[in-house]
């Protein structure tokens, strides 16, 4: 469990606001702003924030689906932020993405054996015949109908048509899979389907996860980490174990109080979040966190707290910890 | 989309049942969307009428028939024989008019093609990829737009020499502008969509994508337009012809047969009538068919 | 607002040097030598030759398009060798023609366009409302020649009433005006339609009909004014559209105008006056979306300026 996949260091992502008579840069959408973390091979890093806090945009500038402003993302020891675009390219079946919403995310013109094949046929795997079986195949193992490769995707429910989404994300046998929320836009009863099944084929082919939810109690259990996301900053980051039964960042402990506990025995206090969440496009200055944060003192306001790894595997960005 | 609606029901043994259910689906959508019809047959019968002339026409539209001519020498009304009467030089204006048809949808087309091309190429081009190359793109987008259009295209007809290829060319090259600025939007907003990253995340290339995931979306508003476009084109093609830099006589089109029939319009007036009515019905057939098409698959235009 | 309107005037200058400069490779790429067309077809080949090298026309094409520029610049339009004027002078005698046809056309337009589209808004799916629709389809379908030439045949002629064509006075405009406006006038009907339907529909309106404002109030009030802020937009890009329309009118109707003179020039391969048309014609469009940019901004605070 300790072999590391993928290392994110120092990556931001900057995305420009413009105005005035030459579209002049006036400021930034500080979006993702110097996050690091690794992810191990094998195991499931859950990333959660509120809406808006990066995360999204934190998964796909690692795959380089926008492109980092700087930063380096190593995945299998090669520095994705420096490759050429058709060794990227190529690079990609390694690594694959899987979206939130299963409406938008398969084209509603193509059956779904061909939304399937696709991506074999862009990186000349197979025989046309091997493909067709193994999109039988992968149908079958996402708990679909292998008939379903002859249907359109408006034919299929949100939780079918994600089966179809993490189907094609199989069909170049990759290493790693950002889940971008895959379960946020289902009913609850088949979020839990949807995550067995993720579970199920992590075990059967040996993948790793980059789970992104906005939401603590969807990644607990899934999750063997869990990082926390502030304002396009990380909080937080340990074990799921850990996280959940000491959390050390005010912003983290705000967020568990919120989950209902199941257990009527065990009182806790809700810590309710003061204020709104500010712009990303004009971030507190020090801590982000400091205009909402219980224990904010005057240093919180002045300097940014470091992220640094405060007991082994425990990380996390305050000046309680200092 | 909607021949879903169109689709018998699929229970066997139903035959009768069934041809009388696609019979009511079809009046259905006759009745819903007549100008889809109502244009589509126009255009039709012109297209029709293009094809065949050769085969409609009795005589030959160039050549003056020996008894085209009054004894005063001056062009003969509409009869049995002349269903729509002969020219000042005693030709059949009917053989004229049929084989002006062909003149106006061959401009119309391909001027339409070249406009297809070229706004297609530059649309996509600058949606997709944005950035500077979408804003020098738009700029002279913009500035197409702003070109007096006729008169540009007099003018470029005029400096190569008038001809039907001339024409159509010189349409086609001034009228990408709309064509251009439709497929743009229609391309920034699927290129967002998440099917599009995720081809991107499998590793497609951008042409890839965009021949495969981008275009397929943007053929239906570019079915409409083309539509109004060529109505469009064979009205121009007929302005160019009639100002004397289309279509050179002896051969016909609408415009010229015009512009030669209006020294004698109070003599003579089926020369108008009988060339700008087919102008006229042409152009509204196409302009029917396209805001049709319109209303029926493109459902962000409310009706 | 200044950065917007620095933006705009910007780009219309942007597309001005665009059109300068495809005007002048229409002119360079047209048949014929312009020295040879000055001197005649008898004269010896070294007078040719003198002229090309008077006109500049022995330099290479970016130095001959500076050229042309500085002289567009300092308001010097060239001159024309077929009518032996300059040709600043030429537009002078008729630009007043033309521009007083534009507007005639043009308030025939909105006379008959607005009311119209009003009234298919207010007779929305009802059996005027396609009947009025179907008209405009044949108004849009016309061509403008056509339309010209019915008029003369049946009303000038027909009835006798009203001068078959030429310049001078009202009379002569009337024609030509009706004749543009019926032609260009769906535009306006169709839009004014469309944004009352929408606008008719918003919840303001059928508040303020709920509460018992007059039905004929609310239309005057509220929706009107609403719905003609897409027409004033329209107004911009319909000068293009007129001035096509008015080449061709001015054609049939034989009125001394620039359109004319457009026609006639380009029949002579005139070139000079070709460009001169062209690039007129084009800063009136220019201009006009210009302005129209500015007032829609300033009427409709809705639409933000960055
Ligand atoms: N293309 C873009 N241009 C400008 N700003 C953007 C762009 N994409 C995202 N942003 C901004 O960056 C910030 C982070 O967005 P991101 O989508 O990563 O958030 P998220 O955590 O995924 O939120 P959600 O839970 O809503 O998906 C937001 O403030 C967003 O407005
Ligand atoms: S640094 Fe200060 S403001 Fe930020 S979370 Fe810690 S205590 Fe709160
Ligand atoms: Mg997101």
């Amino acid at each position: 469990m300790t072999e590391t996949l993928l290392t994110v260091s120092n990556l931001k992502k900057y995305f420009p606001i413009r105005k005035g008579v030459l579209r002049r840069t006036v400021g930034y959408v500080k979006a993702v702003d110097d996050v690091n973390f690794t992810v191990h091979k094998g195991e499931t890093l859950g990333i959660v924030g509120e809406s808006g806090c990066g995360k999204s945009t934190t998964g796909r500038s690692i795959l380089r689906l926008i492109e980092p402003t700087s930063g380096d993302v190593l995945f299998q020891d090669k520095n994705l932020t420096k490759l050429s675009k058709s060794s990227l390219r190529h690079l990609r079946q390694k690594m694959q993405i899987v979206f939130q919403d299963p409406y938008a995310s398969l084209n509603p013109r193509y059956k779904v054996g061909k939304i399937l094949e696709r991506p074999m046929q862009i990186h000349g795997l197979y025989t046309p015949a091997e493909r067709s079986k193994r999109v039988r195949t992968l149908l079958e193992r996402c708990g679909l109908d292998p008939s379903a490769a002859n249907k359109y995707p408006h034919e299929f429910s949100g939780g079918q048509r994600q089966r179809i989404g993490i189907a094609r994300a199989l069909t170049l046998n990759p290493s790693l899979i950002v889940l971008d929320e895959p379960v946020s836009a289902l009913d609850v009863s088949v979020q839990s389907q949807i995550i067995n099944l993720l579970e199920d084929l992590q075990q059967e082919f040996g993948l790793t996860y980059l789970f992104i939810a906005h939401d603590l109690s969807v990644v607990r259990h899934i999750s063997d980490r869990i990082a926390v996301m502030y304002l396009g900053q990380m909080a937080e980051l340990a074990e799921s174990l850990e996280l959940f039964d000491n959390p050390l960042h005010p912003y983290t402990q705000a967020l568990l109080s919120a989950i209902p506990v199941p257990d009527p025995e065990v009182k806790r206090e809700r810590i309710l979040l003061r204020g709104d969440l500010p712009s990303p496009a004009n971030p507190p200055s020090g801590c982000p966190f400091h205009t909402r944060c219980k224990d904010a003192m005057d240093v919180c306001k002045a300097k940014k707290p470091v992220w640094k790894e405060v007991k082994p595997g425990h990380h996390v960005a305050c000046h309680l910890y200092s | 989309m909607n021949n879903v609606a169109l689709e018998p029901s699929l229970s066997p043994g139903a035959g009768s049942v069934t041809q009388t259910k696609r019979k009511f689906e079809l009046l259905k959508f006759v009745k819903r969307y007549p100008s889809v019809v109502i244009g589509g047959l126009i255009v039709l019968v012109m297209v029709i009428i293009a094809l065949f002339a050769p085969v409609i026409a009795h005589y030959d539209p160039l050549k003056p028939m020996p008894d085209g001519l009054t004894q005063l020498g001056a062009p003969r009304p509409p009869s049995h024989e002349y269903i729509l009467g002969t020219d000042t030089q005693g030709r059949d204006v009917f053989s004229r008019v049929l084989f002006g048809a062909r003149v106006s949808l061959e401009v119309g087309f391909f001027a339409g093609l070249i406009s297809l091309f070229i706004g297609a190429l530059l649309g996509v081009i600058s949606g997709y990829f944005g950035g500077w190359v979408d804003m020098v793109i738009m700029r002279i987008t913009d500035m197409v737009l702003a070109f007096p259009f006729l008169l540009f295209v007099v003018a470029l007809v005029a400096a190569l020499s008038p001809s039907v290829h001339n024409v159509f060319i010189a349409i086609g090259v001034f009228g990408w502008a709309q064509m251009a600025r439709i497929i743009r939007s229609q391309v920034l907003s699927v290129k967002e969509l998440e099917y599009v990253q995720a081809a991107k995340s499998l590793g497609a290339s951008a042409w890839n994508i965009i021949f495969v995931e981008v275009l397929p979306n943007v053929v239906t508003p570019v079915i409409i337009y083309l539509a109004l476009a060529i109505g469009q084109n064979i009205m121009l093609e007929a302005a160019l012809s009639f100002l004397g830099f289309g279509v050179q006589p002896p051969n016909p089109s609408w415009g010229n047969m015009i512009q030669e029939g209006m020294g004698y319009y109070q003599l003579a007036p089926w020369l108008i009538y009988a060339p700008g009515i087919s102008l006229l019905v042409a152009t509204i057939g196409f302009n029917l068919l396209g805001d049709g098409l319109r209303d029926w698959l493109d459902p962000k235009v409310g009706k | 607002m200044a950065s917007y309107i620095i933006r705009r005037l910007i780009g219309a200058v942007v597309v001005l040097f665009g059109i300068s400069i495809i005007t002048f490779i229409i002119a360079y790429a047209a048949p014929g030598d312009p020295a040879r067309l000055i001197v005649g077809a008898k004269a010896p080949q070294s007078v040719v030759d003198a002229v090309r090298h008077n006109l500049g026309l022995d330099q290479p094409l970016p130095i001959q398009y500076i050229h042309y520029v500085g002289r567009l610049l300092q308001g010097n339009l060239g001159f024309s060798y077929h009518n032996n004027l300059p040709v600043t002078e030429l537009l002078g005698q008729r630009l007043g023609n033309t521009v007083q046809l534009a507007l005639g056309g043009w308030i025939v337009e909105l006379i008959l366009g607005i009311p119209l589209g009003i009234f298919g808004a207010l007779y929305h799916r009802r059996i005027a409302d396609y009947i009025l629709s179907f008209l405009s389809l044949v108004g849009i379908s016309m061509p403008v020649f056509v339309f010209g030439m019915w008029l003369i045949q049946n009303v000038a002629h027909g009835l006798g009433i009203l001068p078959l064509g030429g310049a001078g006075g009202i009379s002569h405009l009337i024609l030509p005006s009706i004749t543009l406006g019926v032609t260009g006038m769906a535009f306006y009907q169709r839009l004014m339609k469309s944004s009352m339907v929408e606008v008719m529909g918003q919840d303001y309106i059928r508040t303020a009909r709920a509460f018992g404002v007059p039905p004929r109030r609310v239309i005057t009030h509220h929706a009107m004014r609403n719905g003609l802020l897409p027409a004033v937009t329209y107004a911009g890009m319909d000068i293009a559209q007129l001035f096509g329309g008015v080449v061709l009118t001015e054609t049939v109707f034989n009125y001394p105008g620039i359109g004319q003179l457009a026609w006639q020039s380009i029949e002579n391969l005139d070139f000079p006056v070709i460009m001169a048309t062209v690039l007129l014609a084009a800063v009136f469009v220019v201009v006009a979306n210009f302005v129209v940019d500015i007032v829609y901004s300033v009427i409709d605070p809705r639409i933000s300026l960055s």
